[in-house]
């Protein structure tokens, strides 16, 4: 009877409703929550989700709910805020690693395969007397708004005339 | 039928020699042909003088994309010029790494670049 079980729930309703959030966090936090999870969930393809994909995001929702929980906590007290600020690092950092291993799992499944076939021979093969014609056309349009940017930008004189800049050379 | 299709091979080869001297003489065209990347005006300014020069300082601001620009000029040189060997050297391995974050980041996204690597 071991392994998987024939229907495993989806991933999105497994971290909304089968996980005993609402034990955790408050209402407006579910909301919240909800919500991150969503938007991590866009990143990825169902059929692509791993479960340390899944328990990565869910970390990474956990953890952002709670560093807003401590800033909002925190925030008409400045002593509470510095209570809080190692903490708040703590979990900025717990995420930074979570997102670096979700990055280099989403990298190890790109296949370098996928797409070939369209290389810089089609690019060649395309590249006729009318393409070149449009290339040029297009390099000409690309210059003159390059000259029109850098006309506009004529007249700045920079941070040279600034008070503190005649002061420090007063100085020397 | 084989003289035709060596025909077809030479004017491959010929229309290729023309796209790579177009690409080497209009480095953000290729850019965005190869690598699917869109730069800004000012950035193309910037952008081929470094391609150009053989020497360049670039002063800006933070967040004008000094190492995207960076790992483009990487990856394009890579591309377009036989033999070239591109280094990334930086003061820290730290800055090295973000440029060459940069280059994975085309990698990922530009088929042309997975394809001649």
């Amino acid at each position: 009877m071991a392994g998987r079980p024939p229907n495993p729930i989806a991933p999105k309703k497994m971290l909304k409703t089968a996980l005993p959030v609402s034990d955790i966090f408050r209402e407006d936090e579910i909301e919240f929550y909800n919500k991150l999870v969503d938007v991590y969930l866009e990143d990825f393809d169902s059929e692509d989700l791993t479960s340390s994909d899944m328990d990565d995001i869910l970390d990474l929702a956990k953890n952002r709910v709670l560093e807003f929980r401590l800033l909002k906590e925190s925030r008409d007290s400045s002593d509470r805020q510095l209570d809080t600020a190692a903490a708040v690092e703590k979990l900025a950092k717990k995420n930074e690693k979570i997102k670096e291993s979700l990055s280099s799992r989403r990298k190890d499944r790109i296949n370098p395969n996928e797409l070939k076939g369209f290389s810089i021979v089609d690019l060649a093969v395309a590249f006729t007397n009318d393409k070149r014609l449009k290339l040029k056309e297009k390099s000409e349009q690309l210059k003159a708004e390059e000259v029109a940017t850098l006309a506009a930008r004529a007249e700045y004189t920079g941070n040279k005339n600034d008070i503190d800049i005649k002061e420090a050379r007063e100085d020397e | 039928m084989s003289r035709k299709k060596n025909r077809h091979y030479e004017d491959i080869l010929e229309q290729g020699k023309d796209l790579i001297k177009f690409y080497l003489e209009n480095p953000c065209i290729a850019a965005y042909d190869l690598l699917g990347v869109d730069l800004a005006p000012i950035q193309r300014v910037v952008f081929e003088d470094m391609w150009f020069k053989d020497y360049v300082i670039v002063v800006a601001g933070r967040g004008y994309g000094k190492s995207y620009l960076l790992g483009l000029l990487a990856a394009l040189s890579s591309m377009l010029k036989p033999g070239y060997r591109t280094g990334l050297m930086s003061p820290s391995f730290r800055q090295s790494k973000m440029v060459f974050a940069e280059v994975e980041k085309l990698y990922d996204q530009s088929s042309i670049f997975r394809e001649a690597c």
